[in-house]
């Protein structure tokens, strides 16, 4: 066998079995693309003709971090605008993969690392699969996540392979499957713990645990002794025409409830299993994956998705000016309320040393108690170990005193919104702390400026706001004012990035970006509320438009104000008004929140709460209204259009893309639009000029839009 | 070379079956030794400066052997310092830090941490043999036959429960009986109350539990233990909550509610009742030894020298009179008086076995009749109440057996420096007939 490719090595053992070694040249991992399949296939059809192969293993020659193949090349499905060109492509893929299955040499895939998309795809047309347990394999079909379906078979071999119910979640959901559940459900047919090596080469991947297992398999396999894995009774008994027809009901119900039918790839991919199940994987890949996956690719939905995709990608990646000084190690939570905790949960968990600070024990016992609570719960489910879950609680050293802050390198303070205890705060921390330790303020209505103002050292002064709940919440706004010193933004950049969040630079303003866009949003849907339209209606019309689609489920306006509690409401409303008079409160407001009582609610229990009619009838001369259901909507999204603008013109952050981003991460607008101001553009931005004068006649000046 | 410490504290003491009862004594270790990493680093020590540790456990938990090791890693100090645990009963805590103090004056190491860990509540019950005997046969078993023959055989042996064949034993009392006189260690104080020669009442014994008591409530109430105690927010699976205060004492008793508590050990002659003994519990307690040189050129502050350590060995079944022996030993070894002393801590194990401490000390007739045997006939001087335990001891704070050692040493040393005293002397009585007893000294 000759050994002349750019993209593989092989190697052709004594004993008759190849090794494919996948090594992509110009990415730090393997990803399939049109050029690499050609490469593949050619080597494929070499080993096949060879009369001195007797089997093939496939392997992965990426070592820093392991990668089996990460899947396709998104940016080759980006570029597809043609149907047809899809349809052929996939269509030879098919066939490709059609003769490697049907070959007689046998094809082991031997799995370290993430296996991904058209790399698992690939992987399940193999006859066998051997995975390391490296802690960074991990396999899936994330393919619906960027608004298509598998396209290489997967969604006719994986139901065959491991079953319907399993197959049907891990494609409809793109979930991954870590190797002690995938050689559970007979996803992987072997698993074997891993050991590391510093240098991989073809030349000695051989001797390597997984690979030496792969080779014996594929010997064994090439001699008949071991036969592929039979499905089990539970499997088949699951496959039964009436269970069938149920088990897929079920999984277009659930798909229903979760994306609210503005994403088509999950149901497609169930119609392609379903259309599929009965035939061969040939017939149905040809005649059920393929047009659909075409279909999707070329889709707008899709295009946005993928866009999506890169621009996180770019946020993730997001560089830095400067270089942050030193190793950070530990750092400090000033506040364990609710945010601090979790920010305390988060860092622990990463492995970092975090000292929490509030004024009385029970605070921070409240705080951790939360915290072990979580830990516990992860504890239990086997996710983490015993000591990890000892450490992790070990890693938070609550105290009371300053003088513990000493030799602290950066703090978040997490205390309540008050600006006078904030400078406090500030000041008695530059008392004890190092002259060059940072101080990150999770504020949401104050700016830097205004905490940091009476502050010695001001370089150091930063804000970094985290939203609520922080597991779920990826973004973390990092508001960076004319003082704060390049360094302190790295070492900023460089914690968020560790924490596993998005970081978004955004320049010093009230309400940074995510909450001045978003309370447009809010004021209005309580000022339609005081005007006469039904708590109903307003969030229905939103859930409609699909607002926080992405977290699972749709949530309207009031329904937000309900979760993240009208007090810090009040607040940002409060904080925003310098803005101008397009931001202007309402009593309503103060009257939800009475001084001294618990907050009303708009929701109670999955009702509208009487009681807000109540006030609202006794304390505005209330009459209920109707609206038309597009009006509501474009009150809701136009002024937050209007906003975006705003804040694009005033440079609170760079780039367009980037308050897409952040109103889809920190604020649930749907991804499937595309985003704020892409949607608006296609929407046609004189279009919503002139919408918004319209608006502006009828309900105020608060909607004259933004000249630029 | 001398050696000194550096600092040390203790958690709070809390009763079994109270507040500590769900913490593993592992994990409480390693607050404890977190806290000490903390206190260093706020000195800009880093954890590396600790070359060796030693720990001091009694009752070991079954999960983590070696204990000492165990918490200072997870504690935080690296891995690659070693560490052994010690056990020498009631006395571990002395003995550790004498042990400590060997290493560094033999210049083996500069810088040795001592960790206490006793978590009393957490003792486990135990499977009488013959139940165990099963439960073993039933895993060699191999036929489905053998099997439920076994798994009822054990079934109705585990459900006749109260039989004493069956009955679980409790791994408590089986640590606190003596193998070799096969008393608990509340007959052994019963046996020297109930002494002729010494002559100790039961109402002498709880004005002495009630004397601890109120010492102890006034050192609590003025904040002296709060100089001792590092308060810690301890996090379980469940709750967390924050403990900085001893709960064991019973702060507003009066000599009625004592003299109506019931004798435990001889429950029909006895004058030892749970009032007038010490409590059973859980805690945990950090000492930072270092060689004075270190300390120095560190510039960190001292709590106190280490002084000369003697152990003595003892009539088991009257272990309690063990100090005696250690005392005079010390005494004789270091050419020192009870006089230079400012302050005495003696581990109130029992109020019956400190109260024949005193007599047999005081008097020469009771000295030869007791250790004559082990070379001593001359009586010491009588130690005045206003130098012994001034602020309590185990019968009102508890006594968690591995970690009541360093307690006596750290508020020993607390209480020099409030006297402004210079030297202190320590003793505990060992379960098994043994005492030790250690001079600590103010540096100057």
């Amino acid at each position: 066998m000759t050994s002349a490719y750019r993209n593989f090595k092989t190697k052709l053992l004594e004993n008759g079995v190849v090794i494919v070694g996948f090594d992509n040249q110009d990415k730090p991992v393997n990803i399939l693309g049109k050029e690499i399949l050609k490469e593949f296939w050619l080597i494929m059809l070499d080993a096949f003709n060879n009369k001195d192969v007797k089997a093939v293993v496939l392997t992965s020659l990426k070592n820093n971090p392991p990668s089996f193949i990460a899947g396709a090349d998104i940016n080759e499905i980006k570029n597809i605008t043609n149907e047809k060109e899809c349809r052929i492509l996939v269509e030879q893929a098919h066939k490709m993969f059609r003769t490697m299955e049907e070959s007689e040499k046998p094809i082991v895939a031997a799995i370290e690392g993430v296996c991904l998309g058209g790399g698992l795809e690939l992987a399940l047309a193999c006859h066998w699969r051997v995975a390391s347990d490296h802690p960074q394999t991990m396999l899936a079909l994330p393919e619906v996540m960027l608004g298509i379906i598998p396209g290489f078979g997967g969604t006719q071999r994986l139901p065959k392979l491991i079953g319907l119910p399993p197959a049907i979640e891990i494609i409809a959901t793109g979930k991954n499957i870590y190797p002690y559940k995938a050689i559970k459900s007979g996803l992987v047919d072997d698993l074997v713990g891993h050991a590391p090596v510093d240098n991989r080469k073809i030349d000695t991947i051989e001797k390597e645990v997984f690979v030496s297992v792969a080779i014996q398999r594929a010997l064994e396999l090439a001699s008949d002794k071991k036969t592929r894995r039979k499905l089990d009774l539970k499997t088949k008994i699951a496959a039964w025409p009436i269970l069938r027809k149920y088990t897929f009901s079920k999984a277009r119900k659930m798909i229903m409830a979760q994306t609210g039918g503005f994403y088509p790839a999950p149901i497609m991919a169930v119609e392609a299993i379903e259309g599929g199940f009965r035939k061969s994987v040939y017939r149905g890949s040809m005649e059920n994956e393929s047009p659909k996956i075409s279909k999707l690719a070329v889709s707008n939905l899709s295009k946005n998705l993928i866009n999506i995709f890169f621009g996180t990608e770019d946020l993730k990646r997001t560089k830095t000016t400067a270089k942050p000084s030193g190793q950070l190690q530990t750092v400090g939570i000033l506040g364990a309320g609710l945010m601090g905790a979790q920010i305390a949960g988060n860092l622990s968990e990463k492995g970092f040393g975090v000292l929490i600070k509030d004024l009385k024990p029970e605070f921070i016992t409240n705080g951790i108690k939360r915290i072990a609570e979580n830990e516990s719960k992860n504890f239990a489910k086997r996710t983490i170990t015993k000591p990890e879950y000892e450490q992790r609680l070990l890693r938070i050293y609550p105290t009371l005193n300053w003088s513990d802050f000493k030799n602290t390198d950066l703090v978040i303070e997490a205390i309540k919104e008050v600006l006078e205890w904030k400078q406090r705060l500030l000041s008695e921390f530059e008392n004890v702390a190092k002259p060059d330790a940072i101080f990150a303020t999770n504020t949401s209505s104050y700016t830097v400026s205004e905490i940091a103002e009476n502050a010695k050292n001001k370089e150091r002064c930063i804000a970094m706001h985290f939203f609520n709940p922080l597991r779920s919440m990826k973004l973390v706004e990092i508001g960076v004012a004319d003082f704060t010193s390049p360094e302190t933004v790295a070492a900023v950049i460089s914690l968020a990035k560790k924490m596993g969040k998005l970081p978004l630079v955004v320049k010093d303003c009230p309400g940074f970006l995510v909450n001045r866009i978003l309370s447009r949003y809010l004021i209005e849907s309580i000022l339609m509320i005081a005007e006469g339209i039904p708590i109903q209606d307003i969030d229905q019309a939103a859930k409609k438009f699909g607002m926080a689609i992405d977290s699972g489920r749709t949530m309207g306006p009031l329904e937000l104000i309900d979760y993240v509690g009208i007090g810090t409401c009040v607040h940002v409303i409060e904080s925003l008004k310098k803005l101008g008079p397009r931001i202007q409160g309402h009593p309503l407001i103060v009257d939800m929140a009475p001084k001294g009582k618990d907050p009303l609610r708009f929701w109670l229990n999955g009702k509208e709460n009487q009681a807000v009619y109540q006030v609202l009838a006794e304390k505005h001369n209330w009459t209920r209204k109707k609206l038309p259901e597009n009006e509501i909507i474009d009150r809701l999204i136009l002024p937050m259009a209007d906003e975006a603008l705003r804040c694009l013109a005033e440079r609170i952050v760079d780039s367009p893309d980037k308050i897409d981003l952040a109103m889809l991460y920190g604020a649930g607008f749907p991804a499937f639009r595309g985003g704020l101001l892409k949607w608006a553009k296609v929407q046609g931005a004189e279009q919503i000029n002139n919408r918004l004068k319209e608006l502006s006649n009828k309900f105020g000046s608060r909607f004259e839009p933004f000249e630029s | 070379m001398r050696t000194v410490i550096v600092d040390g504290f203790r958690t709070a003491f809390c009763k079994e079956g109270t507040l500590l009862k769900d913490v593993p004594a592992d994990f409480l270790g390693a607050l404890a030794v977190r806290e000490m990493l903390k206190r260093m680093d706020n000195w800009n020590l880093p954890p590396t400066a600790i070359e060796y540790v030693i720990g001091s456990s009694v009752t070991e938990p079954a999960h983590a052997k070696n204990i000492a090791h165990v918490v200072s890693v997870k504690g935080g100090v690296p891995d690659w310092v070693p560490g052994h645990t010690l056990n020498h009963n009631c006395g571990s805590g002395i003995t550790a830090v004498d042990e400590a103090r060997n290493l560094i004056e033999k210049g083996v190491y500069s810088c040795v941490l001592v960790v206490g860990v006793e978590s009393m509540s957490r003792i486990p019950l135990l499977y009488s043999d013959v139940v165990k005997e099963d439960f073993y046969s039933l895993q060699r078993a191999r036929t489905m036959k053998e099997k439920i023959a076994i798994t009822l055989r054990l079934y109705s042996k585990l459900f006749r429960f109260w039989k004493k064949e069956y009955a679980p034993q409790v791994g408590l009392i089986m640590g606190l009986t003596d193998p070799i006189c096969d008393l608990i260690m509340g007959l052994t104080a019963e046996k020297l109350a109930k002494d002729p020669s010494l002559g100790i009442t039961r109402e002498d014994q709880d004005r002495f539990a009630l004397r601890s008591n109120k010492l102890a409530a006034k050192a609590q109430e003025i904040g002296i233990f709060k100089q001792e105690i590092a308060p810690l927010i301890i996090p379980t699976g469940k709750d967390c909550f924050y403990v900085d205060s001893d709960n064991g004492l019973r702060k507003f008793s009066k000599a009625e509610i004592f003299a109506r508590s019931k004798p435990f050990f001889d429950k029909r002659y006895g004058t030892v009742t749970p009032a007038n003994s010490s409590q059973i519990t859980d805690g945990a307690a950090c000492i930072l030894l270092m060689s004075q040189s270190k300390a120095h050129t560190l510039g960190l502050p001292i709590l106190g020298c280490v002084g000369e350590y003697n152990v003595a060995g003892f009539d088991p079944s009257r272990m309690g009179l063990s100090p005696v022996g250690a005392i005079n030993k010390l005494l004789k070894k270091s050419g020192r008086s009870i006089s230079n002393f400012s302050t005495i801590e003696i581990n109130e194990a029992f109020a019956a076995q400190v109260l024949a401490c005193l007599k047999v000390m005081s008097s020469d007739v009771l000295t030869k009749k007791f250790f004559s045997p082990y070379g001593f006939d001359k009586a010491l001087v009588e130690i005045d109440s206003n130098r012994l335990n001034p602020n309590g001891g185990a019968i009102a704070l508890g006594h968690p057996v591995g970690v009541s050692g360093m307690r006596l040493i750290i508020t020993a040393l607390k209480e020099l420096e409030r006297r402004g005293g210079e030297s202190a002397l320590v003793s505990a009585c060992i379960g098994g007939g043994q005492g030790n007893a250690m001079i600590l000294e103010r540096s100057t």
